[in-house]
C-alpha cells in the first residue's frame, strides 16, 4: 500500500467523519482549553485582581486613616502593583504568540521560540529590579516606621541582612529561570522539537 | 459562514492530530476560536482555504499539545473500520487501517506534510502553509513515503 492510494479514502472518509454538534456563537463564548489559552485566563485573571488588591487597600487608606501607620500596607501596594505588570507582560507574550498564527507554520513556530527567549531575558532583568525595590521598600518602611509590622526583621543585625540580601540576589536568576521553565518550559522544548523537525 | 463552509477542512485536522474525541472537540473549539481572532486580519493575499490551513495546523502544531506519553484508547466508533455482515473486513480496509496507524507514528510536521499531499495540495501551496521550502518538501515527501512502507509492513 502507497500513500497516494489513500487519497481516495482520505477524502470519502473524511466525509463519513462525524461532525461534533456544535453552535457557533457558544464555541466562540468558552474559554480555549489550548495550553495557550489556560496560560492566558491564568495571566488575565492575576493581572486583573492584584491591582484591584492595591486600589482596595488604598481606598482603605484613605476611609480609616489610622492604617496609614501600617508599614506593610505601604509595603504591599508596590508589590501588588508589580505583579500585576508582570503578568501583563506575561499576558501579552501569549497573546503575541497567538498572534503568530497568521504566518506559515515555521515561521510561527521561530517566532513563538523568539519570543519566549526574549521574555526569559526581560523575566531576569525584571525579577533584578523587582528584588532591588523590594529591599529598597522594606528597609525603608522599616527605618521610617520602626516597632511596627516588620520590628521582628529589625532585630536582625544590619551585616547578617544584607547577607542574606546579597544570597537572594544570587539566588534571583536561578530561582527566576526555575519559574520560567516551570510554565515555559516545556513549551520551549516543544518548539525546539518542532523546529528541528522543519528541517 | 465561511466557517461553516470549511468546517470539513477543520475535522481533518483535528482527526489527524486529537487524539481521542474528546481531544478532537476541544482542538476543533480552538481553531474555530483562533480563525475568529484572525480573521479581521485576513487581506485575500492568499486562497481562504490556505490562510484556514495555516491557522489550523499552527494550532494543531504551536499550541494544542497533549502529552504524547500518554497511552490513548480509542473509541471504536471513531474508527473507520465498517464491519460487512459476516464480521468480515476486507483486505482493501485492513490495508487503509495500517496506513492510517502508520501515519499516527509520523511526527508533527510530517503529518502537515501528509495531510497536504493527500488534499492534492501543490507543493507551492504547501511550502505557504508550512513555510518548507519546495525543495526540502519534495525530499521530505520521499522520506515520508518511504517511512510510511516500512511502517505499513511492519504492521
Amino acid at each position: 500500500m502507497e500513500l497516494d492510494d489513500l487519497k481516495q479514502d482520505w477524502t470519502l472518509s473524511s466525509q463519513k467523519y462525524k461532525a461534533p454538534v456544535y453552535k457557533l456563537n457558544e464555541l466562540l463564548n468558552n474559554k480555549g482549553n489550548g495550553s495557550l489559552g489556560k496560560l492566558k485566563a491564568k495571566y488575565k485573571k492575576q493581572m486583573i485582581l492584584l491591582p484591584l488588591v492595591a486600589a482596595f487597600l488604598t481606598v482603605a487608606m484613605i476611609v480609616k486613616p489610622v492604617l496609614q501607620q501600617s508599614a506593610f500596607i505601604w509595603f504591599i501596594i508596590p508589590v501588588t502593583l508589580m505583579l500585576g505588570l508582570m503578568y501583563y507582560r506575561d499576558y501579552k507574550l501569549v497573546e503575541k504568540m497567538e498572534d503568530a498564527n497568521t504566518r506559515s507554520v515555521k515561521s510561527s513556530i521561530q517566532k513563538n521560540m523568539h519570543l519566549l527567549q526574549q521574555n526569559a531575558r526581560h523575566h531576569l532583568i525584571f525579577a533584578g529590579i523587582f528584588l532591588a525595590a523590594f529591599i529598597i521598600i522594606l528597609e525603608a518602611t522599616m527605618y521610617f516606621q520602626p516597632d511596627k509590622d516588620f520590628a521582628f526583621w529589625q532585630t536582625v543585625a544590619l551585616p547578617l541582612r544584607l547577607i542574606i540580601y546579597g544570597a537572594a540576589g544570587f539566588l534571583q536568576p536561578f530561582i527566576t529561570r526555575y519559574f520560567f521553565d516551570h510554565h515555559f518550559g516545556k513549551y520551549i522544548k516543544d518548539l525546539q522539537a518542532l523546529s528541528e523537525q522543519t528541517t | 459562514m465561511l466557517i461553516k463552509d470549511h468546517e470539513r477542512m477543520i475535522y481533518k485536522i483535528c482527526r489527524l492530530y486529537g487524539n481521542t474525541d474528546d481531544d478532537r472537540k476541544d482542538l476543533f473549539q480552538e481553531i474555530v476560536i483562533q480563525l475568529w481572532n484572525a480573521y479581521p486580519k485576513f487581506r485575500g493575499e492568499s486562497q481562504f482555504g490556505t490562510w484556514l490551513y495555516r491557522i489550523g495546523l499552527n494550532v494543531a502544531i504551536t499550541q494544542y499539545r497533549r502529552d504524547k506519553k500518554k497511552i490513548y484508547t480509542t473509541d471504536i466508533g471513531t474508527l473507520n473500520i465498517e464491519l460487512a455482515e459476516h464480521a468480515y473486513i476486507n483486505l482493501e480496509e485492513a490495508k487503509f487501517q495500517s496506513m492510517y496507524a502508520a501515519i499516527e507514528q509520523l511526527n508533527d510536521i510530517e503529518k502537515a506534510v501528509v495531510m497536504l499531499y493527500l488534499e492534492d495540495k501543490s507543493y507551492e501551496e504547501m511550502e505557504d502553509i508550512l513555510g518548507i521550502s519546495n525543495g526540502t518538501l519534495r525530499v521530505k515527501m520521499n522520506r515520508i513515503k518511504e517511512k510510511l512502507r516500512q511502517l505499513a509492513k511492519k504492521k
